[in-house]
């Protein structure tokens, strides 16, 4: 059988049909999560001050007066505790670097992590590692392990994610 | 005497026939394509000499031939037979593959869907020449531009043609410079090609290592026969965007896929045996394909003129043409064409983004066409 007949006869038309469909609805749907991950990334990390928020509308004029005076105090309590606020960016790079020296012993060589940076294509890893080194996030050793460095203590607990305040929309941008 | 003249009617020389000569001169017409033109070297290299170890004249019954049981061809035939190469090279093409400019720019994978036009095209005209139904699929995903794609569902659909739709889509993959820029031409203005791309986006290492986890589940829930394909490929670029499994990324990129490259290029090319390719069948397969290839592109090119009826960020319609996912081969032909209409104009990366889309939309058409004609 030749031509349209033979077309129909395996249903062809139907096949062709609903296969490109398939392939379209799969990449389109691809495509909106890929273009919502950032967003949902972002919310992810800000997820705090936004539970903050939601709270704030839910509550009574007096009870947010209430929670402000409760906030305040708890701020002077901690502003002596040891806090670091980092920007997205820097977290990943945080983050990053921790699962490289993940498989590294404790105390680890900064010129062996740099050449795992690098293997692996992370950018820019040498001023990465300075400025983790100069926010104190990483220490150097002492005693034996002079010249080797570590994470610095509970830094997980210390560290909280900030979120910068878009730049404005113009020539040279890039959000 | 009579054991010389044994012999020498044992000789390739006696029991060749012109078939063979024939097949020979395309192996080494590939295998000159390969090393003179670089024209798909790592592909056209083995498979040309392929054709050359699948064409020597041997007697039937000693247990030489790829297609005899219990040769050492057959064995590693095997792996084409079943389809378990081409989800090892997508493992290696995984860990090998930056997604990061498509995923900067999504709305650009819509055209790697536009160019799997060219496969359903030419599954209808496969139908219209008289192949079944399961051979016009798996002539149909030539236009998908991927080898191991091709391999994997014509091995499942119709084992019969891996051999001509292999050597036909790696052939058109190798000649995508040649096959793509007349088609860009013909379907876009000068203005058209010298539309310059705006800055994409920085993507963050979360957003790559969520995305083959996100992408594999979302994929084969909507196409589950695509499985092994798209399990592989995004299974390949989480290890090597996860940064703790560099050694296994490492080899998945390197010794693995040039492994498996080896096996699939030579058994694929031994699959080539002169009285079982060239028939009929095998010339019209290598027309829809050639078909195949140019519907593909044209789709993308004018999926990506479409779009631009609609979006205010104008996008270069020549990125169209890498929606076929012969990477990066045609991303290369895109930024070529660009850069010579606009020296200044650099569309490799954008150009990426559907290509490596394409690789993904392809996968799925083969797996809504194995499922729906097995």
């Amino acid at each position: 059988m030749f031509g349209l007949q033979a077309i129909s006869s395996a249903n062809g038309w139907i096949i062709s049909a609903s296969g490109i469909s398939i392939v379209f609805f799969g990449l389109v749907i691809l495509c909106g999560l890929v273009a919502s991950l950032h967003k949902l990334l972002y919310l992810w990390d800000k997820r705090a001050s936004c539970l903050q928020m939601a709270k704030s509308a839910l509550l009574s004029t007096e009870d947010r007066e209430a929670m402000i005076s409760k906030a305040t105090g708890s701020e002077t309590a901690t502003s002596e505790e040891w806090v670091l606020e980092l920007l997205p960016e820097w977290l990943e790079t945080y983050g990053q670097f921790r699962l490289l020296t993940g498989r590294l012993s404790e105390n680890f060589s900064l010129p062996c992590l740099i050449d795992r940076a690098e293997g692996l294509g992370v950018q820019k890893p040498c001023s990465s590692l300075d400025a983790l080194l100069k926010l104190g996030i990483i220490e150097e050793g002492e005693g034996e392990f002079r010249g080797l460095y570590h994470w610095r203590k509970d830094v997980e607990d210390k560290i909280l994610p900030i979120h910068r305040v878009p730049a404005p929309q113009g020539k040279g941008v890039h959000a | 005497m009579e054991l010389i003249l044994s012999f020498l009617h044992n000789t390739g020389f006696a029991l060749a026939d012109y078939r063979h000569f024939i097949m020979i001169a395309v192996g080494v017409l590939f295998i000159f394509l390969g090393i003179a033109k670089h024209y798909e070297p790592l592909l056209l290299v083995p498979i040309g000499f392929g054709i050359l170890m699948g064409n020597i004249p041997v007697f039937k019954g000693l247990g030489l031939g790829i297609y005899e049981k219990g040769s050492v061809l057959s064995y590693l035939y095997f792996g084409v037979r079943q389809g378990i190469y081409p989800p090892l090279i997508f493992l290696g093409i995984g860990a090998m593959t930056d997604f990061s400019s498509m995923l900067a720019r999504p709305k650009l994978m819509l055209l790697g869907a536009a160019a799997q036009i060219g496969v359903f095209t030419t599954f209808l005209g496969a139908l219209a020449f008289g192949f079944r139904a399961n051979e016009a699929g798996s002539i149909g995903i030539i236009g998908g531009a991927d080898g191991p794609t091709a391999i994997f569902l014509s091995a499942k659909l119709a084992p019969e043609l891996v051999g001509p739709i292999a050597i036909a889509a790696y052939s058109y993959m190798a000649l995508v410079p040649v096959i793509q820029p007349p088609i860009m031409y013909l379907l876009t203005s000068r203005k058209e090609r010298l539309i310059r791309m705006s800055d994409s986006r920085s993507v963050s290492k979360r957003e790559k290592i969520i995305f083959p986890i996100a992408g594999f589940l979302l994929c084969c829930f909507l196409a589950p026969a695509a499985l092994p394909l798209l399990g592989m490929l995004f299974f390949g670029n989480l290890l090597k965007e996860c940064l703790v499994t560099d050694r296994l990324a490492q080899t998945a990129r390197a010794a693995l896929i040039d492994v498996v490259t080896i096996l699939l290029g030579i058994t694929v090319g031994a699959s080539t045996q002169a009285d079982i390719f060239l028939t009929a069948s095998s010339v019209g397969i290598f027309c829809l394909g050639a078909a195949s290839f140019m519907v593909a592109t044209a789709g993308g090119v004018l999926f990506a003129k479409l779009m631009n009826l609609f979006s205010k960020d104008k996008i270069n319609p020549l990125l169209g043409a890498a929606g076929v996912s012969a990477v990066p081969d045609s991303a290369r032909v895109v930024q070529l064409i660009g850069n010579k209409e606009d020296p200044g104009n650099y569309l490799l990366m954008h150009a990426m983004a559907p290509n490596v889309s394409g690789v993904i939309g392809s996968a799925i058409a083969a797996g809504v066409l194995w499922s729906f004609l097995l």
